[in-house]
């Protein structure tokens, strides 16, 4: 799915219940609706686990940051958690600036990521 | 055998076989008398008659009757073959004819024709063709009448045949000498055309000949149509040619270089709103700390302000070779110029400035130019340089009144052309004085390349790709602050808008300049980077919130020791008291707010962070960081 010609989102589905976002381009003011948008539509067709994969993103500010904070939110009220993988220089300062490392789940490969989300049955 | 041949024939053999008289009518003159008579016919045609005076005195009457019905039916079915292969003949004659027509046609399509050449040929063509005694192409355009005949005629006939066809497309006379045929040319190109022909050579024109007329005037509507539209395409590429060397030459007009007297910075620029444009500027070098800047507008656009704008030009340049005063060579411009313009119904404005870079005195006149602005360093508050006389052309007399000003350092003087501040927004709203009034406030520390940039950026931004209505002129002229030497700048103008935040992102590299490219200063540019995004978003945001036709300028000064970006909005006042003091901590997820990241991103970044609320309704803030080599020294 393509929601901005800045920005661009596909994803792999994993099971019923977990996905692997792909995040490629600029994360900003301008973008970061379709991203908020996505993961409310994953929550809402029953997806729980997200690992949002990071290494395509150029540029990522605070409203980007905040699309992935409503994620999270939205996705651990349900039950379930969002986890980054492969976060690039950029983004991880980002991060530390608004103290949001101290709070997102980051791990550097995308497997990790999914690992650590895999619901224990 | 001819067809007498065969007739004769017959009534020979039919005198010997029975010793009477047979006669033959033909089918034109009336029927014979005698009631010993049979006609002739061929599938149904009549061919005329047989007769005898008396019946042979051998044969009964039966026989007789039997005889004569027999010779009859002989004699009609040759003649009746006969008359078909004559027929054929006529329609192969016809059909060639029309071939002959035709090839002509495509003929004299293929070389560069005029009209008038080809209705001369083909009225000849067509007298042939049709076997008449004359034949006429007439056209009408804009009540003006035009023909060519094969034969000399009057043009009042060829006005009465242009009466009769007014109604139908196809017109036959036959019962009035001459007889004439004529038709109507279609045409989709401007005006009207007829074909005549005139005085058939046998008898008058048949529905054959109708038929014909009437394919042929659409061959020539066609021919003709191409013809207007070839010349017109011609004509119109003559003229992109012509306007191409126009804009060459204006292009080439304008200065290459503009001079750069010591301690001062000059630019300038014309958009024009077509391809060429009645608006100029130049700069004459007078003496090494002298020059002259000429300005001016032609009312109009296009070649024929263009070409006025050259005239003025030369006047202007000769009277500031000359040695001319400002306001001397306003008025001489003016008696050189006024009965030219005056004659053409036009008018001019100039603008002539000196500038004497030792002394630091401006000295300018103007003849009805949009009044300059003139940025004072010391008061901050722009003033407007009105002009000294009127425009060239008004009236013959002139004065020689003009106006001085001292700059100071950081002074700034923008001559522009009333293309810029008459710009309009898509909701018809012109950029103005104010527009431009609100560039200098935000960008006048900036140098003059820099300053000519911001104002094109903000009528761009304010414009949202409105075409311009007019051509746009700018030239900026800066007495430099002996500070600036130890300083680099970069202006920027934004529509308030989400989708031009990417621009920023080169911006800041640009601002950095070469050393953007240093490794050791990669997360500090993109630190830096990201927190000028964070502020601009949020003027677009919560200043603007959303308006599209809020504009955002900024700033952008490098230092020896920091990196610095002012900006100016008109948006909604800040309230200071939501600068925070201190960084958050998060200690549950729950607890994360989905936005208001931003402003304490910014104060992590910046060294300095600070707003201010001024009293035109701008928002000014001051976002600067020191650079990671002046930091070390620095803690």
């Amino acid at each position: 799915m393509t929601y901005n010609d800045a920005m661009n989102l596909t994803s792999s589905p994993l099971s019923k219940r977990q996905v692997i976002v792909h995040v490629d381009g600029r994360l900003d003011a301008e973008t970061c609706t379709a991203l908020k948008q996505a993961f409310h539509d994953f929550a809402g067709s029953g997806v729980q686990y997200v690992t949002v994969e990071m290494k395509g993103v150029t540029f990522i500010d605070s409203s980007g940051l905040s699309a992935l904070i409503s994620g999270l939110k939205t996705l651990r009220q349900a039950g379930g958690g969002l986890n980054l993988a492969a976060v690039g220089p950029q983004a991880r300062t980002a991060l530390r600036l608004t103290l949001l490392d101290t709070v997102l789940p980051i791990f550097d490969t995308t497997a990790d990521a999914s690992a650590a989300l895999t619901p224990k049955e | 055998m001819s067809t007498a041949d065969l007739i004769d024939y017959t009534l020979s053999s039919w005198q010997a076989l029975t010793g009477t008289h047979l006669a033959y009518t033909p089918p034109t003159d009336l029927p014979p008398e005698s009631s010993w008579r049979v006609a002739l016919e061929h599938d149904g045609e009549p061919l005329g008659w047989l007769s005898l005076d008396r019946p042979p005195a051998l044969f009964t009457e039966d026989q007789a009757v039997t005889g004569l019905a027999l010779a009859g039916r002989l004699l009609g079915t040759a003649l009746g073959e006969r008359h078909i292969a004559a027929g054929l003949a006529d329609e192969v004659l016809a059909a060639w004819n029309q071939l002959t027509f035709l090839y002509e046609i495509l003929k004299v399509n293929a070389v560069k024709a005029s009209r008038a050449e080809i209705a001369a040929t083909l009225s000849q063509l067509a007298r042939g063709v049709f076997r008449c005694e004359n034949a006429f192409v007439a056209w009408r355009e804009a009540q003006r009448l035009d023909y060519r005949a094969a034969e000399p005629l009057a043009g009042e006939k060829v006005e009465a045949y242009f009466e009769l066809l007014e109604h139908s497309a196809v017109v036959v006379i036959n019962d009035s000498a001459p007889s004439f045929l004529g038709a109507r040319v279609p045409l989709t190109a401007a005006g009207e055309a007829i074909l005549g022909m005139i005085g058939a050579e046998s008898g008058g024109f048949k529905a054959r000949d109708r038929q014909l007329a009437d394919s042929l005037s659409e061959q020539l509507g066609t021919v003709l149509d191409n013809l207007a539209l070839q010349q017109q395409l011609a004509a119109n590429l003559r003229l992109q040619h012509e306007l191409e060397i126009a804009a060459q030459i204006q292009a080439a007009l304008l200065p290459r270089r503009l001079p750069q007297p010591p301690g001062y910075e000059l630019a300038g620029m014309v958009v024009a709103a077509s391809r060429v444009g009645g608006d100029f500027y130049d700069v004459v070098e007078l003496a090494p700390q002298r020059l002259a800047v000429l300005t001016g507008d032609v009312a109009g656009k296009g070649i024929p302000a263009a070409m006025l704008t050259t005239l003025i030009r030369a006047e202007l340049r000769g009277q500031a070779l000359a040695g001319v005063t400002p306001g001397e060579a306003v008025a001489r411009a003016n008696t050189a110029l006024e009965p030219d313009l005056n004659r053409l119904e036009t008018f001019a404005t100039a603008l002539v400035a000196h500038l004497d870079a030792a002394a630091h005195t401006l000295r300018f006149a103007s003849a009805g130019h949009t009044a300059s602005l003139y940025w004072p360093a010391a008061t901050g508050q722009p003033v407007e340089l009105l002009s000294t006389a009127l425009p060239l052309g008004i009236f013959p007399e002139s004065t020689r009144a003009e106006q001085a000003v001292v700059m100071q350092p950081g002074d700034v003087l923008v001559l522009y052309s009333d293309g810029v501040t008459e710009a309009l927004n898509p909701a018809g709203a012109l950029f103005g004085w104010g527009g431009l009034a609100e560039t200098l406030t935000a960008v006048h520390a900036a140098p003059a390349a820099e300053i000519l940039r911001a104002i094109q950026q903000a009528v761009d931004a304010h414009r949202r790709g409105e075409p311009l209505s007019d051509d746009l002129t700018v030239l900026v002229l800066r007495r430099r602050r002996p500070a600036d030497a130890a300083a680099a700048w970069r202006t920027f103008v934004l529509p308030a808008e989400t989708r031009h935040l990417k621009t920023l992102d080169d911006l800041v590299g640009e601002a950095l300049g070469e050393q953007a490219a240093e490794p050791n200063l990669t997360t500090w540019l993109q630190e830096f980077g990201l927190a000028v995004v964070e502020h601009v978003t949020n003027l677009v945001r919560h200043a603007y919130q959303g308006q599209p036709d809020g504009r955002i300028y900024g700033l952008f000064t490098r230092a020896a020791d920091r990196l610095t970006l002012e900006t100016l909005d008109a948006g909604r006042p800040f309230d200071p008291a939501r600068l925070p003091t201190e960084r958050p901590h998060y200690t549950h997820w729950m607890d994360l707010p989905e936005g208001g990241y931003g402003l304490p991103l910014i104060r992590a970044v910046m060294d300095e962070f600070t707003y201010e609320r001024r009293a035109a309704g701008h928002n000014f803030w001051r976002l600067s960081r020191r650079l990671p080599t002046a930091r070390a020294g620095g803690r």
